[in-house]
């Protein structure tokens, strides 16, 4: 005889979910099946042990400790403030001067007489057929390719990232929950 | 069938008031939000500790969800019961955080157990049953999965129905009523197997 139903109508009625005939089924049952029994036995003392179980407090400071986490998470703290400035201060300066020289840069790429010289015969010819439209497309991306040979454009790449990340950072240490102490506790 | 003492009870009055503190703290008044988590902080901080089983983490997950009880206040639906809303984001917190625990290289089971202050202190004979009965209690819920744990604490310590413990998690009565049956089993044959009871 399978004793899953059984056992699930114990539980039931743990919490008063039975009526009176199902009831006396149940008991008629476990009158005769030993092992519905003792499950019956162990559920029941399971569920006074739970019973007398009371709540337990939180430490003296909770309340303080939800406060202080609440104003840090809603509010930026001066130094916060103060450090986020000078990354976009630092930031500001390292862009404007390197990229700056970044055009400088691609000033004298453009000024090579003979990138300058196909570039309008593309041009030109561009008027004329698609095919010019290619070669523009080829010419662009080989002075783009010409740019990213100079090391200059790969440190202002590598520091663009540096600062991003430095960045998330920053915001990522001011969300960051505060650890929490506890000194003592009152259980049960 | 025997009734748990201090079990929080919430009158129409208190839910009146309730109501007024999270309409106050959505306007961003923090000092009606910190009303609130007076009136709560036992209850949330019990959910999280019999979840966790562990002080540290439950004072940090219950104030965590406090946190963001405070962000979510916008979506809050005011004909829900407050309470139910709150044990709710406390329950799923706890969740998943049991579910990361597992995941974590260094099981909990590698670490030594956990002893409060007091516990190392000489106790009266009657405070070291209680112990004794508090590390029962810990043993039966820690055989049980989250999502049992969750419906049985909700159920014992807050003695919601089947229908709140079911608006508390998410879930349907039914899949409450199999929670609660398969809880009480496993809890059962862990007090037979260790003769807790």
């Amino acid at each position: 005889m399978p004793h899953e139903p059984f056992t699930e109508k114990i539980s039931l009625w743990l919490d008063d979910e039975l009526d009176k005939a199902e009831i006396a089924e149940l008991q008629s049952h476990l009158a005769q099946c030993p092992s519905c029994q003792r499950i019956h036995q162990a559920m029941r003392r399971v569920d006074q042990l739970l019973h007398r179980a009371t709540m337990a407090n939180p430490p003296a400071q909770f309340a303080a400790g939800v406060e202080s986490r609440l104003a840090r998470r809603t509010s930026l703290k001066p130094g916060h403030i103060g450090l986020g400035l000078a990354t976009l201060l630092l930031g500001g300066i390292f862009f404007i001067t390197v990229g700056t020289m970044g055009l400088f840069s691609l000033g004298t790429v453009l000024l090579d007489a003979g990138i300058v010289s196909n570039c309008l015969v593309a041009l030109t010819d561009s008027l004329n057929n698609l095919w010019s439209y290619i070669n523009l497309g080829g010419l662009f991306l080989e002075t783009s390719l010409l740019i990213m040979r100079q090391p200059l454009f790969w440190g202002y790449m590598i520091v663009t990232l540096a600062l991003a990340w430095l960045w998330i950072r920053l915001i990522r240490s001011i969300h960051r929950p505060a650890p929490v102490t506890v000194d003592t506790m009152i259980l049960m | 069938m025997t009734v748990a003492t201090e079990k929080p009870t919430v009158t129409p009055e208190m839910q009146a008031q309730e109501q007024s503190w999270a309409r106050a703290a959505r306007q961003g008044d923090q000092a009606a939000f910190m009303n609130i988590v007076e009136a709560y902080q036992r209850p949330v901080y019990n959910l999280c500790y019999r979840m966790l089983g562990n002080p540290q983490e439950a004072e940090d997950a219950a104030q965590e969800t406090f946190l963001r009880a405070y962000t979510k206040l916008r979506s809050y639906n005011p004909n829900r019961k407050f309470s139910s809303w709150l044990f709710s984001i406390a329950s799923h917190y706890c969740i998943d955080r049991l579910r990361r625990r597992r995941k974590q290289i260094i099981s909990w089971d590698e670490l030594p157990p956990y002893r409060s202050v007091a516990d190392s202190d000489p106790q009266p004979e009657q405070v070291t049953l209680k112990h004794e009965a508090r590390d029962d209690v810990r043993s039966l819920l820690d055989a049980l999965p989250e999502d049992y744990r969750a419906a049985t604490i909700l159920r014992y310590w807050y003695e919601m129905s089947y229908e709140e413990i079911a608006d508390t998690l998410d879930t349907t009565v039914s899949a409450i009523k199999s929670r609660l049956f398969r809880a009480r089993k496993m809890m059962a044959e862990e007090a037979i197997q260790t003769e807790i009871v």
